[in-house]
C-alpha cells in the first residue's frame, strides 16, 4: 500500500510542479488578453485618481520630515502641506489603504523620512476591508521588492496574488510598464508633500444604514502592530479620525467602543466630537472634506499638535 | 468549514495523513478517526448542534440492536416509530416549527380568529435533513430485514457523520455506507486519482461556475421590479446553472474526497440538463434524494404499481414532499406540485421510462428530437426554478409577472461585454466538457486515454488555472446547507 500511496502523492506533486511552472504564464497571458475583461488579475496600467504614482516617485526623494502622515483618501485629501508651514510634512496615504499596506510603507520609507511624530489617520470602516483595492495598486506602481511580496501575501487574497504573478512575469520578460502620471488631473492637482487638492464642490445629502464597528478584523491586528513598530522607535503618534458628515458618523452603533480602543492605544483625537463643520459647505461627499473643510480641520489639529508638542 | 476554503485544504491533507499513516493498521482507530475529525467539520460551524447528530446516532443505534433481537412485530413497529418521531421530531422543529405556527395563525384568521402565537428563534443546524434521513433509512432497513444491524458503534457513527457528506449528501444508505466502515480500506491509486479529478471539477463547477452566476442571479432575483423581461429570464437562466453548479458541485467534491479515504458513495447527478423529459430528469437530479422518497415513502404507497387515480395522487404526494423537504416555505411546495404537474402526462401515457439511456449514445451530437426534448425540459425545469429561488410566493408571482411582457424582446440590462464574456465562455466551456464527459459516471473520469498522460495533466492544469483567473471571492456558501 506504501507504494500506491506514493504513487499518488507523487502524481499529485506532478501535478502540483506543472502548476506551478505554467501557472504564471497562464496569469501573464492572460492578463494582457484578457485586460478589458473582469478577471481575478487586477493590475494597473494607468494612473489612480490618488496620485499614488506621484507620491510614491516623491517620497523616494524625501528626508527627515517633522509630521509623517499614515492613512487613507481622509489622509491625502485632508491634510495639506501649505496649512503647516512651519513644519516638513509629507502625506504617506493613498486610496483604501488598510494597515497591511500602511505596514509596507513604514517598513520601506520610516528609515529615511524619520519624523518627528507620527499623524496616523483611523477610518472604522477600513478595518473591514480585504486591502485588495489598495495592495494592488501597490503591487502595480512600486518596484517588486521582498517588502511588496510580504505585503501581498499579508493580504491573502487570489487577486492580489496573481497581481503578484503577473507583475513577477512582467519584469522577468521586461514588460513591466514605467507609468507615469501629470500633477493635474481634471479637477485634481497634486500638492507635494502628498496632499491632493479637489476643485471646490459641495455633496449631496446620503442615507446610511447602521454600522457596527468590528475590532476583531485582521486590520485591526495589524494597525496594533504598527503602532507597536513606531512606538518602538520611540516615535509619539497621535490617532486621528477626520470629520466626516453628522449622519455618516452617526451611523456608528459602538462608537464610543471605538474611540475607547483608540484612547487605550495612544494620543487619539477624535474631531468629529471636537469640530463643529457644515455638511452643506465643508464637504465634497459624505466622508471627504473639500478645501473649506480642510482649511478648517487643519488649523484646529495644527493647535492640538502644537499642545502635544508643549 | 467550507469545502472552498483553506482552512478545508489543511484539514483534509492533515485528515488523510493520519487516516492513512497513523491509524491505518487498525480498523476502529481509523473509524474513530473519521467520527472525531467529521465532529470536528461540523462543530467549526456551530458546535451546539453536534449534540443532535449525537442523539440521531445514538437512538438509531440502539434501535437497530432491538430491532435485531425483537421478533414481535407489534415491538418492532414500536421501535421503529421512535426513531421515526425522534428524527422526524428534530427536523420538524427545527426547520418546520415556525412554519407550521405562521400558517396556523395566517388560517385562522381567514376564519375571523385573530391568534397570538410566538415565533421561536430558532437556528437550523446546517444540514439536518440530510443526516436525519439518512440515520433513518438506516432504521426503516433494519426493521424491514433489508440490512443487519450494526454492533459497533464506532463504525456506526462513522456512518452518520462522515464528513464529506455529512451537510449536503448524497444521503448514503446503510447498505451501501455502513459495510465499508466495517471492514479494513485499502489504498487504491486509481480510485483516489478519480476522486481527485471529481474534487477538481466539483470545485470548478462551485466557484466559477456557481458563483459567478450567483453574482448576477442575487442582483436580477433581489430586485425583479427594476429589470426587464429579457433580464428577467437571463436571471431565471443562470440560476439553473447556478444550482446545478453549486449542488452537483457539491456531490462531486463529497464523492471525491471520500474516494480519498476508500469510502465509495453513491452518484448524486447525471448530467441531468441532458434529460430529454422530466422523467428522465428526475432519475438524473439529486438521484440520492429521489431514490429515497421511491423507496421509503413511493413504493410503500403503492408505487406505480396501482390504479390510476391512486398513480396520480402517489406522484403528486411526491413531489410535494420533496419540494418540502428543500425547506418550510410554500415556495418550495409550489415549485414541487409544477414538477408533478410536469411529470403527469408522462405518467398518464406511460412514457416516464422511455428516455433510460444515455443521450445521443453513440453520436457527437444528438438528433433534433433529442435537442428539442433537451431544450423543452431545461425550459420547464428553468420556470420551475424561479419558484424555489425566490424569496416568497408574491416575489416569484412578480418575477414571473415580470418576464412577460414586451420588455422580454429588448437587451439584457447592466449586460456589458467586459462583464458577460468571461461568464458566457467559461458556460460555454463548461457545457461542452460535461457533454463530452456524459457517458462518463462523472464528467472528467474517463475524458482522456490513459496513454495521454500529459495532456490529462496540462488540462487538470487549465482547470486550476481558470479556478484561479475566474472564481469569485468571497462567494456564497453552498445552496444546499441551508436545507
Amino acid at each position: 500500500m506504501e507504494f500506491v500511496l506514493k504513487k499518488f502523492m507523487f502524481s499529485i506533486f506532478y501535478v502540483v510542479l506543472l502548476f506551478l511552472c505554467l501557472y504564471p504564464f497562464v496569469i501573464f497571458v492572460c492578463g494582457n488578453l484578457l485586460k478589458n475583461y473582469n478577471t481575478n488579475i487586477l493590475y494597473r496600467d494607468t494612473p489612480t485618481a490618488d496620485f499614488l504614482i506621484s507620491r510614491l516617485h516623491e517620497v523616494k526623494e524625501v528626508r527627515d520630515v517633522d509630521i509623517l502622515f499614515l492613512g487613507s483618501s481622509h489622509a491625502y485629501r485632508g491634510f495639506d502641506p501649505r496649512n503647516f508651514p512651519e513644519y516638513k510634512i509629507f502625506n504617506l496615504a493613498s486610496s483604501s489603504q488598510t494597515e497591511i499596506q500602511t505596514r509596507f510603507l513604514l517598513d520601506s520609507y520610516l528609515d529615511q523620512l524619520n519624523p518627528k511624530i507620527v499623524v496616523y489617520e483611523v477610518f472604522p470602516e477600513l478595518l473591514k476591508n480585504d486591502g485588495v483595492e489598495s495592495a494592488v495598486r501597490f503591487l502595480s506602481f512600486e518596484k517588486l521588492s521582498s517588502g511588496i511580496i510580504l505585503m501581498a501575501l499579508r493580504t491573502l487574497d487570489i487577486r492580489v496574488l496573481n497581481t503578484l504573478i503577473y507583475k513577477f512575469m512582467a519584469k522577468i520578460l521586461n514588460k513591466d510598464s514605467n507609468i507615469s502620471e501629470t500633477q493635474i488631473k481634471k479637477n485634481q492637482k497634486y500638492i507635494p508633500g502628498g496632499y491632493v487638492e479637489r476643485e471646490i464642490s459641495f455633496g449631496v445629502k446620503e442615507d446610511f444604514s447602521e454600522y457596527e464597528i468590528d475590532l476583531k478584523t485582521n486590520q485591526f491586528r495589524h494597525f496594533k502592530k504598527n503602532i507597536k513598530l513606531l512606538k518602538q522607535r520611540d516615535i509619539p503618534v497621535v490617532l486621528v479620525f477626520a470629520p466626516i458628515i453628522e449622519n455618516r458618523y452617526n451611523r456608528y452603533l459602538n462608537i464610543i467602543l471605538f474611540n475607547q480602543a483608540m484612547s487605550e492605544i495612544t494620543t487619539y483625537i477624535n474631531f468629529n466630537d471636537i469640530m463643529n463643520l457644515d455638511d452643506n459647505i465643508d464637504f465634497y461627499d459624505s466622508h471627504h472634506l473639500n478645501q473649506n473643510g480642510v482649511n478648517k480641520f487643519n488649523k484646529k489639529l495644527l493647535i492640538k499638535i502644537k499642545e502635544l508638542e508643549k | 468549514m467550507l469545502f472552498n476554503s483553506l482552512e478545508f485544504l489543511i484539514f483534509l491533507i492533515a485528515t488523510f495523513i493520519l487516516y492513512w499513516f497513523v491509524t491505518n493498521q487498525n480498523l476502529k482507530s481509523q473509524n474513530l478517526l473519521v467520527v472525531f475529525v467529521s465532529y470536528i467539520f461540523y462543530g467549526w460551524w456551530d458546535w451546539r448542534f453536534l449534540g443532535l447528530i449525537l442523539i440521531s446516532t445514538i437512538v438509531d443505534y440502539l434501535v437497530g440492536i432491538q430491532l435485531s433481537k425483537q421478533e414481535a412485530i407489534r415491538i418492532r413497529k414500536v421501535l421503529l416509530g421512535i426513531s421515526i418521531i425522534v428524527n422526524i421530531g428534530i427536523l420538524g422543529f427545527f426547520k418546520y416549527f415556525n412554519f407550521f405556527i405562521d400558517n396556523f395563525i395566517t388560517a385562522f384568521s381567514f376564519l375571523g380568529f385573530q391568534l397570538k402565537a410566538p415565533s421561536l428563534n430558532i437556528i437550523l443546524p446546517v444540514g439536518i435533513s440530510f443526516y436525519t434521513f439518512q440515520t433513518l433509512s438506516y432504521s426503516i432497513d433494519v426493521y424491514r430485514k433489508k440490512i443487519k444491524s450494526s454492533n459497533d458503534f464506532i463504525a456506526f457513527a462513522a456512518f452518520v457523520c462522515f464528513f464529506p457528506q455529512l451537510v449536503a449528501g448524497p444521503i448514503e444508505r446503510a447498505a451501501n455506507l455502513l459495510p465499508q466502515f466495517h471492514k479494513k480500506r485499502a489504498f487504491q491509486y486509481n480510485i483516489a486519482s478519480d476522486g481527485c479529478k471529481q474534487i477538481l471539477w466539483g470545485f470548478f463547477k462551485k466557484i466559477v461556475i456557481a458563483d459567478n452566476c450567483a453574482v448576477y442571479v442575487n442582483l436580477i432575483f433581489g430586485e425583479p421590479l427594476k429589470y426587464s423581461g429579457s433580464t428577467l429570464v437571463l436571471g431565471a437562466l443562470l440560476f439553473s446553472f447556478q444550482i446545478y453548479g453549486d449542488f452537483s458541485g457539491y456531490s462531486d467534491i463529497a464523492i471525491g474526497v471520500s474516494k480519498l479515504f476508500g469510502i465509495k458513495l453513491n452518484r448524486n447527478f447525471a448530467f441531468p440538463y441532458f434529460s430529454r423529459d422530466i422523467a428522465e430528469f428526475w432519475r438524473r437530479w439529486h438521484i440520492s434524494l429521489t431514490s429515497w422518497f421511491r423507496d421509503y415513502i413511493y413504493i410503500p404507497l403503492g408505487g406505480s404499481q396501482c390504479k390510476s387515480w391512486k398513480k396520480i395522487r402517489n406522484t403528486i404526494l411526491i413531489f410535494i414532499i420533496s419540494g418540502f423537504w428543500h425547506g418550510a416555505n410554500w415556495t418550495f411546495i409550489i415549485w414541487g406540485a409544477i414538477n408533478a404537474l410536469y411529470f403527469m402526462p408522462l405518467l398518464l401515457m406511460n412514457k416516464n421510462h422511455t428516455s433510460v439511456s444515455i443521450v445521443a449514445k453513440n453520436h457527437i451530437i444528438p438528433g433534433i428530437k433529442e435537442i428539442v426534448g433537451i431544450l423543452i425540459t431545461f425550459c420547464l425545469t428553468t420556470f420551475s426554478w424561479i419558484f424555489f429561488r425566490a424569496e416568497s410566493l408574491e416575489n416569484a408571482i412578480i418575477y414571473i409577472t415580470g418576464i412577460f411582457n414586451k420588455s422580454i424582446f429588448t437587451k439584457p440590462e447592466f449586460i456589458s461585454k467586459k462583464e458577460a464574456l468571461p461568464t458566457i465562455i467559461l458556460l460555454i466551456f463548461f457545457i461542452i466538457v460535461e457533454w463530452i464527459g456524459r457517458k462518463n459516471v462523472h464528467t472528467l473520469s474517463k475524458l482522456f486515454r490513459k496513454e495521454k498522460r500529459l495532456l490529462q495533466y496540462v488540462f487538470y492544469v487549465g482547470i486550476i488555472s481558470l479556478i484561479g483567473l475566474f472564481m469569485v471571492v468571497n462567494g456564497s456558501e453552498f445552496i444546499y446547507f441551508q436545507f
